[in-house]
Formats: C-alpha cells, structure tokens, sequence
C-alpha cells in the first residue's frame, strides 16, 4: 500500500475517533449521582439551623452532593418528574428536592408525613424575612440516600 | 353536633378567606428555539407568593435548579450564560393589577394582569404580562407564557453558538399555590 494511501487511511480513522468522542461529549448526559458518596448528612433540622444561623458553612455546600433526611411535608407527582418538599406542618421553612427523572420509580410509593433519606445537589437557599416563603434549601438529580 | 358544624365552618373560612397562597414546588420551562438547536431547561422548585389582600404576587427562582438532560448545556447555562454563582436568583415582584377580578373562593378561570420589576442576571426591569388563575377546589393555579429578550439582560450569546441559541427564549409559568392556613 501505497504510504500516501496509509496516510489517508490514518487521518480518516482519527478523525472518525475524534468526532465520535465529540459527540459523546456534548451529548453526555447529566451526571448521575445515584452510586455516589455524599460530602456530609445532615438531618431536616440541622440544614434549617445552618440557614438561620451558619450561611458561612451552608454556601461551602453549594455544588456539592449532600445527604439530608426528614418527614416529607409534600409531594408533586407528575406525568416525568417528582418533587418532594421535606418540612413539617410547624414551620414555612422546608427543603425542596426534585427528584433525578432517571429515579422516579424508587419516589412513586411515597406518602406525606413518611421519614426518607435523600441526597442531592445542593443548587442554593433563600432565607426570607418578609415575604412569607420561610426560608428554603433547594436540591436538584435527588435520589435516595442509603447513607 | 354544635361542635361539628363549628369545626366545619370553620375550615370552609380558611379555605374561602386565605389571604396568602403559597408554593414553593412551582414551574418555570425556559425554551430556546434556534436554527441549529433546541434547548429546554425545567426548574420545578419555584417559589411563587399571592396576597390576595394586597394583590402583590412575587416569585423567587433558583437559576441553579434548572435541570437539563445533557450535562454540557447544564454546565454553560450556568457558567457562560447566566453566571449563575455570582446572579444566583431571578426574581420578581410585582401585583396582579385586577385582583378584584379573581374570585379566590369560588371555581373559575380568571384572566389576570400582571406588572411589577424582573431581576435576571442581576438586572432589573419593569414587566407586564397577561396570564391565567384558575381557581380549582381552594387552589390557584398560575399560568403564563412570554418571551425574554437576553439582551435587555445583559445574557451575551458567543458567536460560536449563534445558531444555536435563540436570541429571544420562552418562558412558562405554572405554578399551583396553596392557600396557607
């Protein structure tokens, strides 16, 4: 085989491997988090305590994947996508959760008032003086948390 | 029996005279229509308040909590476009200008005008907008569609990716709030 062959063979090979790792890269889905260990657990009132008292060390949770268990104080179901509220009926503060839509099955059984352990993405909180929301931690790609 | 038309009535006037609905589990979508690609992001923790008192309706959104199906769209909504560390809220706040109109205690679907100030991206600007309360068994549910501009907020477009996201997105609302006993 002629080299100049050799060599168009090799760059179309490269560039059939190249585009092919492209396309998983942009197409990649969202990370699953599912198998992964979380940074700290805390219980329902303890993240409360952190908003009301300790935002210092609550923003260095921030991105981070985190376990957090209490009593649900709701639950949306919909046709793709669950999202639990965990609280309860003494407080407006509450943790809100949405739940990873590749794990929905494990959420579908749930009850208000039941205890769970989930883990999640800490994606920010709201502490709210005036308006009447109480103050709120939110979560995102939740999914139980066997600890 | 006294007892129990007591207890009775007394749950009708909440649910007939709440004054604040709440929720924090609401919708927005946002959708990106561009010749080359079709983005959506869903963030279905959105807080939303209504004091039917004072018509005052606000909505605090985590930009954070939109959640995408590729991890690289995730990655640039937050990092490129929205900066979303250091603007990590879209509010609004504003009233429901013909809030006499909506009869929050009895069944219906009421058209409803909206106005008050947006933050995105860390500016603020004054919005008005239709949109629709359907009020179904003590609930309100909020429904409203309109198009942002990302220029008016200073969200810049890399020309790289031009033609991939739409200069103008899509944003759905709808949230169903609850009254707050």
């Amino acid at each position: 085989m002629k080299k100049s062959i050799k060599l168009i063979l090799a760059a179309t090979v490269l560039a059939i491997i190249v585009a092919f790792i492209g396309f998983k890269f942009v197409n990649k889905p969202v990370n699953d988090y599912a198998e992964k260990e979380v940074n700290a657990n805390f219980h329902f009132a303890q993240i409360m305590d952190k908003v009301s008292n300790d935002t210092a060390s609550l923003s260095e949770l921030k991105d981070k994947l985190v376990g957090i268990d209490g009593n649900i104080k709701s639950i949306k179901n919909e046709a793709d996508a669950i999202t639990i509220e965990l609280g309860d009926s003494n407080t407006m503060s509450s943790v809100i959760c949405q739940i990873d839509k590749r794990y929905t099955k494990d959420f579908n059984q749930l009850k208000t008032g039941e205890y769970i352990a989930l883990k999640g993405i800490i994606t920010g909180y709201t502490i709210d003086t005036d308006l009447g929301f109480g103050n709120t931690v939110e979560m995102n790609y939740c999914t139980k948390n066997s600890k | 029996m006294k007892k129990i038309l007591f207890a009775l009535l007394s749950i009708v006037a909440l649910q007939t005279n709440a004054q604040k609905y709440l929720t924090k589990t609401g919708t927005i979508k946002f959708v990106s229509k561009a010749p080359l690609e079709t983005i959506e992001g869903v963030n279905k923790s959105v807080a939303s308040l209504i004091d039917t008192k004072i018509g005052t309706l606000d909505f605090i959104v985590q930009i954070k909590s939109f959640v995408f199906d590729r991890q690289l769209l995730q990655e640039h909504f937050n990092e490129n476009y929205m900066e979303s560390t250091k603007f990590p809220k879209a509010i609004f706040k504003g009233n429901i200008e013909n809030i006499s109109a909506v009869n929050f205690s009895k069944d219906g679907e009421y058209e409803a005008v909206t106005s008050g100030k947006l933050t995105i991206h860390g500016i603020t600007k004054d919005i008005k907008q239709k949109g629709k309360i359907v009020i179904k068994q003590g609930k309100a549910v909020l429904a409203s569609s309109f198009n942002v501009l990302l220029a008016d907020y200073n969200i810049a477009i890399p020309g790289a990716v031009k033609d991939k996201i739409s200069k103008e997105v899509k944003i759905e609302i709808n949230c169903t709030l609850e009254p707050i006993k």
